[in-house]
């Protein structure tokens, strides 16, 4: 068949970007727990019936993950096993596009006169399956058989209706079953009477041929628009790299590597000379690693560019397996986003270079944590805070305070919420001068939240053990810390991460965050903007000296009130 | 009596001026003065002298304006300086939000994000006020003294003044307060404990730091407004300014920050005012201008309000409509893409140089040019009475395009039309569907020059059943302004379980409220019998990061029954928002809120004698319209809107035209024209 009208094409591309959006606000609205709501952690998408994907929310991570999730559903049950109201789920990071058990997929076939004409999906992070610890999280796993229930694609709804066989063993295996019910349940009802109803709308409107055209057209399209982009960089291989900290092998980073190699309208991203796996779970299956290539592409290109299965046909992706971001079977994963966001500033430090596009320096990634508290009598709280950390400097501009990986970002908890809801005052909250990187662009800071516990709890926190990378000449980021008894002699510091610290009633801890990497010679910076850096408490006086280079009468005159 | 409404457009400023007694409109339309906003207001005024009416036949004079949000969004505000508590600066100097408004794309990397204040602005207050209201470290003042005269060295304007718990124990933000008037006068302030005493540090610090940064600008501009309509011998004392939340204000006595989206607010609060009358409670309006449509959703004649509004990097907690703007107006952009695909906005041609049609050198076809080209649009109307259609000119530029894309003239213009209006159909989604709201339950209200072309067929396509035209689309919005009452929103916070919430304690809280709003409402000239208070809690589950307003009804005597009902009615609104509800797990109150207005003489619709003719009078000929570019143009009926009156009926296909609009009522859709003069187009 011709391609469809410009004209169909261009009202079909708003109505599947709706339908994701609307299938995207719906889970939001309807998930049950509320870390589907706080973290935002979550997307939706339709593809068409050989998995390729057609639409998606945006999500950097899930871009390729759909498609791999419809594979291996395709593995276990062909086409003609499926029936409308069948939904099915899976979590299993080596039979899905999920990156670990607590990220769960739901799928659902979308029919046209007893023929799938698509899916539609729904892929996010759930509160807890199973596991030696809650959230099912687990440092010391050496397999996926550590992380909780992983379950390959299995029938989760039959006409509608829970497969109860199903929702027994998932039941049985998380520790707030009925949360876990209730977040997938709504998951599945989205894609039922949103995904399929509005798929099944447009089918109505334009036609069985029409629309399976506009999802070939689509991906065309899509793959020549990027293409198009990509032909007008300059041909050569950019590379970038960072060593990922192996809580298993002390001492022995793993390397992290990516080259970009553009070749006339191609663009390949080698991740070939990359580390082998960990035995610890910091491994990325690579489907979460292929989405933020299509994304670093995206954002050096076009926003607007549709995500869709053309950006697979026009990027490709090389890895090998055994290495950290392509674990083999049964590798673990739980830990994964450690290491996908460290792969989130090398990819896109690669592509930026590829592109032509000003010099990126790496990211800080964020911290996060956990204190369970024992309060009065039998009452216990658990504290749970994402932190999120100093962002990259570019070529042209500095790094600030606060993104997290993804770029998402925002939302600290509140200091007056977490004084009146839990045994604990907060004593700091403020910008580390000296943690962002040096350079002409300066990398962001990161910053110190400090508590001192009104009631005995345990400690768990941390981020990756990394010093963002400065580029061109720019400095390094500061290491993330956790910290107890901060500025007394009993003060420890630990990098990385750090887990179950007892602490008694009236005792200080604190959490540094990151810095982000700087660009090019700290010497080169204009001497106003360091001034002003001294002034916002970014540096001291002393690296201003040292570093920057400014005389005494220059710090003075910054200063000077 | 004489009504004056002002609404001021990028383009124009429209006044309406209202008879209290007859119920008749009458309209100016006059080019804004984006320099000096006031200006045309004032030149506006003298016309209507000019025109008969006298000075002090002036009840009110209502308006909208940018001049905050333009100033916000501009960075052209004030230089602000801020105090926070001691240790606690990065409650400012870190980045607190999403790095962009719209999650739904990729964000850049090559982004510098600046805090609300930079920090050499920013100082430490040594104090420290505990979750329980206790002063546990009470404020330095020499320390305060030495950083107030710093900042002023530094030439700051304005001060916000944001400390922790301040909404629990105001006491070191008002003696702050008092240092600044005494050692800066001449200073702004704005405290967070009177601007908005609510928990959550930074959407407080970020609200009164926006606060403090447009308050000089709008102070001037009030102010000076304020001499100018006197120096016009205007002596009415209800001077107004339209506020966020759909209130208007005296413009001696708003707060600034609760301003910034008084343009698009006045046109939701017509349109819940013009359905409500026509007898329907549940209302989406859409506004379609030149550059852009602004979409809300009424419910039980109410508008959707939210408390965590964005307006580009400011976070804003003041209770605002709900308002969402696409980029879809009559002067929106068609082009080709490389591919040879066809794109539709978000760019707009504006009103200079606008349209090809207006053929002031627009040569880019927009949605205007297809209308005139489809039949739409009437080419002999001279739009607003200033400017005359070129439809050749347009056709020329859209059969170009068509050349391009390998279609035919009519097929192009209907393509940018069905283009647009998938964009429209997926923005009221976005306000309805997305929220939890079956449309099936809502009428659409279209209004804005452009709005009434369209809606027949977006009420269709979303399976609305009915459309309302107002009588005078193009000035329905400046209509909202004299249907608005005064407004003022009262806040505070304590952290209570709800199992434990202490009627008494509550009952406490609410008189407090209550007493600041009578105080401020009597403090502006009003009389106390003229309030009506709404109280109400925000509740969530324990754990959850945002709140759900439950109203507790008028009273701020309240009973610990009435606190039991509140959690039950918390958990039905839960289950009927996010489709589940937690009876059985503790739910926590986090803010209590007192909506106040006070019920002014207002414009009101005045209901028409039924007509003993039929539409036919109306009906003043032909022309042809593309409704299907498979069949081409087809002869359609064309009525005169002035001819229309109570109880006619007509059938589409049919065409209305008026002064400021274009009605389309498609083929299959039934019209009638009711009592207040609105068309009502039945679209099922």
């Amino acid at each position: 068949m011709a391609r469809v009208d410009p004209i169909t094409y261009e009202v079909l591309r708003a109505r599947l970007d709706g339908i994701v959006r609307e299938m995207e606000k719906a889970v939001f609205r309807t998930g049950y727990s509320t870390i589907v709501r706080e973290s935002h952690d979550f997307s939706c998408g339709v593809l068409d019936r050989q998995g390729r994907l057609v639409g998606q929310s945006f999500h950097p991570g899930h871009m390729a993950a759909y498609p791999e999730s419809i594979k291996g559903l395709l593995q276990f049950y062909s086409l003609d096993d499926m029936a409308a109201g069948d939904a099915f789920l899976a979590n299993h990071p080596y039979y899905s596009g999920c990156p670990h058990a607590n990220d769960m997929v739901i799928m659902t076939p979308i029919f046209h006169e007893n023929e799938v004409i698509g899916f539609a999906a729904s892929m996010g992070h759930t509160p807890d399956i199973g596991g030696v610890s809650a959230g099912s999280r687990n440092a010391t796993s050496r397999d996926i058989f550590g992380e909780g229930l992983q379950i390959m694609p299995v029938r989760y709804m039959r006409n509608y209706e829970l497969v109860q066989d199903t929702a027994s063993f998932v039941r049985a295996n998380s520790r707030v079953p009925e949360m876990m019910i209730g977040d997938l349940s709504a998951k599945a009802g989205v894609c039922f009477t949103i995904g399929e109803e509005r798929v099944k709308d447009a089918l109505r409107t334009y036609g069985k041929d029409t629309l399976l055209q506009m999802f070939e057209d689509l991906g065309e399209r899509t793959e020549q628009q990027a293409r198009e982009y990509i032909s007008h960089w300059k041909d050569g291989v950019s590379e970038s790299e960072t060593w990922v900290d192996d809580p298993s092998n002390p001492g022995k980073p793993i390397r992290l590597h990516a080259a970009a190699i553009k070749e006339g309208d191609r663009l390949i991203v080698d991740f070939t000379a990359t580390g082998d796996q960990a035995a610890a779970p910091i491994n990325v299956r690579e489907p979460f690693i292929r989405g933020l290539v299509y994304n670093g592409v995206i954002c050096m290109t076009d926003p607007y560019l549709p995500i869709n299965h053309g950006l697979a046909n026009a990027i490709e992706c090389r890895f090998r397996p055994g290495s950290i971001i392509s674990p083999e079977f049964p590798g673990p994963v739980g830990f994964y986003s450690k290491t996908m966001a460290i792969a989130e500033s090398v990819i896109m430090t690669a592509v930026a270079k590829a592109a032509g596009q000003p010099t990126l320096a790496h990211g800080s990634t964020q911290s996060s944590i956990v204190i369970g508290y024992q309060g009065d009598g039998d009452r216990q709280y658990v504290q749970y805070e994402l932190m999120y950390a100093g962002a990259r400097a570019f070529d042209g501009g500095d790094g600030f305070s606060g993104v997290g990986a993804r770029a998402s970002g925002g939302r600290f908890t509140s200091v007056e919420i977490i004084e009146s809801e839990f045994p604990v005052d907060m004593t700091r909250f403020e910008v580390l001068p000296d943690t962002g990187g040096d350079g002409k662009s300066r990398g962001g800071p990161g910053y110190v939240r400090e508590y001192k516990v009104r009631s005995g709890g345990r400690l768990s926190g941390g981020a990756a053990k990394r010093e963002a990378a400065g580029m061109e000449g720019g400095g390094n980021g500061s290491n993330a810390y956790v910290v107890v008894h901060p500025g007394t002699d009993r003060e420890e510091r630990y990098p990385g991460i750090a887990s179950n610290l007892g602490m008694q009633p009236g005792e200080v801890f604190s959490i540094e965050t990151g810095g982000g990497g700087g660009v090019l010679p700290p010497a080169e910076r204009d001497r106003e903007l360091v001034k002003g850096d001294i002034q916002d408490g970014l540096i001291t006086p002393q690296k201003a000296m040292e570093v920057y280079g400014l005389t005494e009468a220059e710090v003075a005159e910054a200063l000077a009130d | 009596m004489k009504a004056i409404a002002v609404d001021t457009g990028g383009t124009f400023t429209d006044m309406v001026v209202l008879d209290q007694d007859t119920g008749a409109l009458s309209v100016l339309k006059l080019p804004s003065t984006p320099d000096e906003p006031g200006r045309a207001i004032i030149d506006g005024i003298r016309e209507t002298f000019a025109n008969g009416v006298a000075p002090s036949d002036v009840l009110s004079l209502s308006h909208g304006t940018t001049v905050g949000t333009n100033a916000l969004l501009t960075g052209a505000g004030a230089h602000v300086g801020l105090f926070v508590t001691e240790g606690f600066g990065a409650i400012n100097d870190v980045w607190h939000l999403a790095p962009s408004e719209d999650s739904s794309r990729a964000t850049s990397v090559y982004v510098e994000k600046k805090p609300p204040v930079l920090p050499r602005y920013r100082r430490e207050a040594k104090e420290r006020v505990n979750y329980k209201g206790e002063a546990v470290v009470p404020l330095d003042e020499d320390a305060a003294v030495e950083a107030v005269r710093s900042l002023g060295r530094r030439g700051v304007e304005s001060i916000a003044v944001v400390l922790l718990f301040s909404f629990l124990n105001p006491d070191h933000e008002e003696r702050i307060a008092e240092i600044i008037e005494r050692e800066l006068p001449g200073t702004t302030v704005s405290l967070s404990s009177k601007v908005l005493p609510q928990m959550r540090e930074f959407p407080r610090l970020s609200t009164t730091v926006a606060n403090a940064y447009i308050s000089p600008k709008m102070g001037t501009y009030l102010a000076t407004l304020e001499e100018r309509v006197r120096a016009e011998q205007v002596t009415s004392d209800a001077l107004y300014v339209m506020q966020s939340n759909g209130g208007v204000a005296r413009i001696g006595s708003v707060t600034p920050v609760t301003t910034v989206l008084s343009g698009p607010c006045a046109g939701a609060m017509a349109a819940m005012a013009v359905a409500s009358t026509a007898g329907f409670d549940n209302v989406v309006s859409l506004d379609m201008g030149g550059t852009s449509t602004d979409i809300a959703l009424g419910q039980q004649g109410r508008v959707l309000e939210t408390t965590s509004g964005r307006i580009g990097d400011w976070e804003l907690a003041v209770p605002m409509l709900m308002i969402n703007t696409i980029g879809a107006g009559g002067g929106t952009i068609a082009t080709v893409e490389s591919g040879g695909g066809l794109r539709v906005g978000p760019e707009s041609a504006g009103a200079d140089p606008g349209p090809v049609a207006y053929g002031k050198g627009g040569v880019q076809p927009t949605v205007t040019d297809a209308n005139l080209v489809l039949g739409f649009l009437n080419p002999e109307s001279k739009l607003a009475g200033r400017v005359s259609l070129d439809r050749d000119g347009a056709e020329r530029a859209i059969a170009e395009m068509a050349g391009r894309l390998g279609l035919g003239t009519l097929e192009t213009a209907e393509g940018i039309i069905r283009i647009i209006n998938a964009k429209m159909e997926e923005g009221i989604r976005a306000v309805s569907t997305e929220q939890g709201y079956d449309l099936r339950d809502f009428v659409l209200v279209a209004f804005g020059g452009a709005g009434p072309v369209p809606s027949g067929r977006l009420a269709a396509d979303l399976k609305m059943s009915k459309v309302i035209v107002p009588p005078a689309p193009g000035v329905t919005s400046a209509l909202g302004l004299l249907m608005a009452d005064p407004r003022h929103d009262y806040v505070r916070s304590r952290l209570r379980l709800m199992s434990e919430l202490d009627a008494v304690e509550l009952t406490a809280i609410m008189q407090d409220l209550r007493a600041q709003a009578e105080a401020e409402f009597t403090s502006e000239g009003y009389a106390l019998d003229q309030l009506r208070l709404e109280f109400g809690i925000d509740i969530r589950y324990l754990g959850q990061g945002y709140e759900l307003t439950i109203p507790l009804g008028s009273d701020s005597q309240v009973s610990q029954q009435d606190v039991t009902a509140a959690r039950s009615r918390f958990d039905a609104t839960h289950e009927q928002m996010f489709g589940h509800a937690a009876a059985d797990e503790e739910a926590e109150a986090v803010n209590y809120r007192l909506r106040a207005s006070a019920v002014v003489p207002k414009a009101t619709l005045k209901r028409q004698a039924h007509a003993d003719t039929d539409s036919r009078v109306a009906r003043v000929g032909e022309r042809d319209v593309c409704f299907d570019s498979a069949q081409g143009m087809v002869p359609c009926p064309v009525y005169d809107r002035a001819l229309l009156a109570p109880s006619h009926r007509f059938d589409g296909p049919a065409i209305v035209d008026q002064l400021d609009s274009t009605t389309v009522v498609y083929p299959g859709q039934r019209a009638l024209v009711d009592d207040y003069l609105n068309i009502i187009i039945d679209v099922t």
